[in-house]
């Protein structure tokens, strides 16, 4: 039951309408459904919508140009998208603003991008106070128009770079899969929005699960923390159709693991030589104090989603529920403070005497 | 004005109100399914596990299945106790016939009830009843967020 989801064909497209994830439906209170757990969500992510879709084709993305399928009917990130008028959307978020922590709008590489962001950017301003992300598609950016998101209102950049290494990029994103898309590009639009938005507004995303291997990802993490960026982790998930969609998740063990070693280093707990690696780069041994793992595993936060801020708390907004694991599997990143059943399981997933070495 | 939406709910049918599953006598077997309102409650449902037939279920509130939306995933209780006859297999194979059709294809299993007219005497049945559970359980699911902001249209058509 979806109240006023849009039907594909002659309807109008963004700036007019956006595309909701499933999750955002919900707490906008424009589709049914609930959350199992009773999660809460208060990041909203919203994504333009254009009739022939994104022109990247990224191996492991619902939305790629060569994935078979309309625009329309490409699931993203698991789950369906559906569309609503733009105004629709806003005045939810202005009627609900209490329980709403962030506005994040998800470019795609089309022509129209820029314009339709910011035309949503001053739409959105002009109805409510809530901060408001941009998650980029750098191929159509550049500094000028980075500015006019500053100028306009946006809080936060986040930019999706997946992969940590150029050649896992290139392979993914790039020539490899006739993508189009820039490693040095990429990094261009990273620099220039931190220099723009300034220290810890922009966030670079990391899928764990594309080919880098823990020692890249872990080394990335402690130069994007140095440089005062976000380094937000998923989890690699298949989506069906794409062309990753016989690939393999990485292994519950190996999330947490990185999980826990990202939020260590971050926090300044270890340094990046108490980390020993094998050949392949995979996470050998660590030497790491108990009390600094009882208290991680403790306090949980290590194991929540990476994501932007609610300012008025400081917690992620930007939780995405059941974003990258079935309802019905094991979690991999929480979107609420694990309780002590979960942590329980946290600490028996960690396989800690496997690879921990206590000092 | 906005378009009113249908809340369906046959009234040949007994409704189990927490569970939102209903219950409809065929003879000596009992079809059992999901109301249309607790497909909605659930979301686009992406998932169904059930027991294989021969499965004895000895309670009431005993498990027989799982229903997974994309954002939600719970057990499917028996309101009656008996064995599985039958499961629907077109089902498993395609879970959204539950939200397109749950009074019809979507049904979830047929059992073989053990003490059928001692079950279904708490069981919601009758018109006015249906007409009343349906009103107070899309109040509170509307309290609650469960139901988007439409929902003020929806009309219960029990027949």
């Amino acid at each position: 039951m979806e109240a006023t989801a849009l039907n594909a064909g002659s309807r109008p497209r963004s700036p007019e309408v956006l595309r909701t994830s499933n999750a955002a439906a919900l707490s906008l209170r424009l589709a049914a459904g609930r959350f199992y757990r009773d999660v809460e969500l208060g990041g909203i992510n919203v994504l333009l919508d254009y009739e022939r879709g994104c022109h990247a084709n990224c191996a492991y993305c619902g939305l790629a140009r060569e994935r078979a399928g309309t625009y329309e009917d490409k699931s993203f990130i698991r789950v369906d998208w559906p569309a609503y008028p733009t105004d629709r959307i806003i005045e939810q978020m202005a009627r609900q603003a209490e329980r709403m922590g962030r506005f994040c709008i998800s470019q795609v590489v089309h022509p129209r991008t820029h314009p339709d962001t910011l035309e949503i950017i001053r739409r959105f301003r002009a109805r409510t106070d809530t901060p408001i992300s941009v998650l980029c598609a750098p191929p159509v950016l550049n500094r000028e128009r980075l500015q006019q998101y500053k100028d306009a209102g946006v809080d936060m950049i986040g930019v999706g770079l997946d992969a940590v290494t150029e050649e896992t990029f290139e392979r993914r994103r790039g020539r490899a899969v006739r993508g189009g898309l820039q490693w040095k590009k990429y990094w261009e639009i990273i620099l220039r929005s931190r220099e723009i938005f300034g220290p810890w507004k922009v966030n670079c995303h990391v899928v764990v699960g594309l080919g880098d291997a823990d020692r890249a990802i872990l080394e990335f993490s402690a130069r994007a923390r140095r440089a005062q960026i976000y380094a937000y982790l998923f989890c690699f998930f298949p989506e069906p159709g794409s062309a990753m969609a016989g690939a393999r998740r990485p292994s519950l063990f190996r999330w947490r693991r990185i999980q826990l070693l990202k939020h260590l280093l971050e926090a300044g707990d270890i340094r990046p030589g108490d980390i020993q690696y094998n050949r392949r780069g995979a996470v050998a041994r660590a030497s790491i104090p108990r009390a600094l793992v009882d208290r991680a595993i403790e306090d949980g936060i290590a194991f929540m989603t990476n994501g932007c801020p609610d300012q008025r708390t400081g917690l992620v907004s930007c939780t995405r529920p059941f974003g990258s694991y079935r309802p019905g599997e094991p979690w991999r990143d929480y979107p609420f403070v694990p309780t002590a059943a979960d942590r329980t399981a946290i600490r028996r997933q960690l396989r800690l005497d496997r690879w921990v070495h206590y000092r | 004005m906005a378009k009113a939406r249908l809340m369906r709910l046959p009234e040949d049918r007994y409704y189990a109100a927490g569970e939102h599953l209903w219950v409809k006598v065929e003879g000596g077997r009992a079809r059992l399914g999901m109301d249309e309102l607790g497909c909605w409650a659930a979301g686009s449902i992406a998932h169904v596990e059930l027991h294989h037939p021969g499965k004895r279920l000895a309670r009431v509130g005993a498990a027989f299945g799982t229903l997974e939306a994309n954002k939600f995933v719970g057990a499917l209780r028996t309101p009656l106790r008996g064995t599985i006859q039958e499961v629907n297999r077109d089902l498993l194979k395609n879970p959204r016939l539950l939200n397109t059709d749950p009074y019809g294809e979507g049904w979830l299993a047929v059992l073989e009830p053990s003490h059928l007219t001692e079950d279904l005497a708490p069981l919601v049945h009758g018109r006015a009843a249906i007409i009343h559970y349906a009103r107070e359980k899309t109040a509170e699911y509307r309290r609650r967020g469960i139901l988007p902001e439409e929902a003020d249209d929806i009309q219960v058509v029990v027949r």
